[in-house]
């Protein structure tokens, strides 16, 4: 095997393992005839080993098949993506189409039992909003439920929070009540005595309410009217 | 080479970084396909298969000065995927390759190409790649061992012993016979 080192890739030796074999070389005729005969054979054979003749059509040939491949991967590439976009539609059709076949019946009837509902159990209709917030009615001066108009999720100062609707239909008075914590709201600059701040420009006066069994809850009332009174119990329906 | 990796990138490649590949290295690519084949047509079969298949994992390629050992790599993995279902070369057993006579002859003839690929032709693959890249320009035997996943002392083994049956095809040794008592000459 020793033979092989001293053909072509005879660099590969480590520098000082090629001087001891020179030096051997040098001092051995057998060896040296040896190498002398493998130098001449590995010349032969590399010089045969290259002579191939490469057709002259083959660059072309391969520059057309990589072309044609590359052409065939965005084909393939753009039919999957139309087949995902075409997908994409009917899932989404699916589920329109499903959302409305599953939709509930709207009658005259149902609206107006839902209503009927919320009028009759006020209360209900109140603690199931404030619950989506881990809250509890609660406020230290209880509203007159009589006056209930409804209750929703709604914006304060980019907040969302609880929002109950009250109207004292005979003194033509609404009042918004923004259920709040003192986590999400800083309310030190509001009336803390329960009085309310003098109306504004469109009438609105506002008032704070804090609640009976959470000192971090409170309720901010906005209302239009003679004053708070008119919406809370007793005093209201006089 | 590009002067910038970029040509290199991407999921299936650019068109441009292939055609450069294809520029600098279609003739050895043919020429290693044609001594592992055998035939001008599967030579020309396994260039085209090996272009197409670096194109489709030329992200695959990070250094660029590294792109001819990752093509001839891709060929062979070719060439052997078709050797596989196409057994069609009568090989030769290496057991008894001769050893170099006492006496060597004063000139080693010249080899002709057809002559010595009907040579490759009956060793088996294990023993016929590594001869074919050594003789092949530039490659070391860090690179063949590279190219086959094989250590580099198996490389040189195999070459001792391809490059022995080489020459007991190739030059006719008076004393080679009778040093080695006898060559085998078949299957």
């Amino acid at each position: 095997m020793l033979v092989t080192f001293f053909g072509r890739q005879g660099s590969e030796l480590a520098p000082e393992d090629a001087a001891d074999l020179d030096a051997h070389l040098a001092s051995c005729p057998k060896c040296a005839e040896l190498v002398r005969f493998e130098r001449a054979f590995d010349d032969r054979v590399a010089k045969a080993m290259l002579a191939v003749p490469v057709p002259t059509h083959l660059k072309g040939k391969l520059l057309d098949g990589i072309t044609a491949q590359r052409a065939s991967w965005y084909r393939e590439k753009a039919w999957a993506l139309v087949g995902l976009a075409a997908g994409v539609l009917l899932t989404i059709g699916g589920v329109i189409a499903w959302q409305i076949k599953t939709a509930p019946e709207l009658t005259v009837e149902a609206v107006v039992d839902h209503q009927t509902e919320i009028a009759r159990n006020p209360g209900a209709t109140i603690a199931d909003v404030l619950g989506e917030r881990g809250l509890e009615f609660n406020p230290e001066r209880p509203f007159d439920l009589n006056q209930f108009v409804g209750a929703a999720m709604g914006k304060l100062k980019g907040r969302t929070v609880p929002v109950i609707y009250f109207r004292n239909g005979p003194k033509n008075a609404d009042a918004t009540v923004f259920v709040v914590r003192d986590r999400d709201f800083n309310w030190k600059n509001l009336p803390q005595d329960g009085s309310s701040a003098p109306p504004s420009l469109y009438g609105f006066q506002v008032a704070l309410i804090r609640d009976a069994r959470r000192a971090d809850v409170a309720y901010v009332v906005v209302f239009t009217g003679p004053g708070l009174d008119a919406f809370l119990e007793s005093r209201s329906s006089a | 080479m590009p002067p910038e990796g970029g040509a290199y990138m991407g999921p299936t490649g650019s068109r441009h970084g292939v055609a450069t590949l294809v520029e600098q290295h279609y003739e050895s690519l043919y020429r290693y396909a044609y001594r592992l084949s055998g035939t001008p047509a599967d030579a020309e079969d396994l260039t085209q298969e090996a272009f197409c298949k670096a194109q489709a994992q030329l992200g695959q390629l990070r250094d660029p000065d590294r792109a001819k050992p990752w093509l001839f790599s891709i060929l062979r993995n070719a060439y052997l995927h078709r050797a596989r279902t196409d057994r069609t070369h009568k090989q030769v057993s290496l057991d008894a390759v001769g050893d170099l006579p006492d006496e060597l002859p004063p000139d080693v003839p010249e080899v002709g190409p057809e002559q010595l690929q009907l040579a490759l032709n009956e060793l088996p693959e294990g023993f016929r790649t590594p001869v074919i890249l050594f003789y092949f320009e530039d490659m070391s035997y860090r690179d063949i061992a590279e190219q086959m996943d094989l250590p580099i002392g198996t490389v040189m083994s195999r070459l001792a012993r391809a490059k022995a049956h080489l020459r007991d095809r190739l030059v006719p040794l008076a004393g080679a016979a009778e040093a080695s008592g006898g060559v085998t000459r078949g299957l």
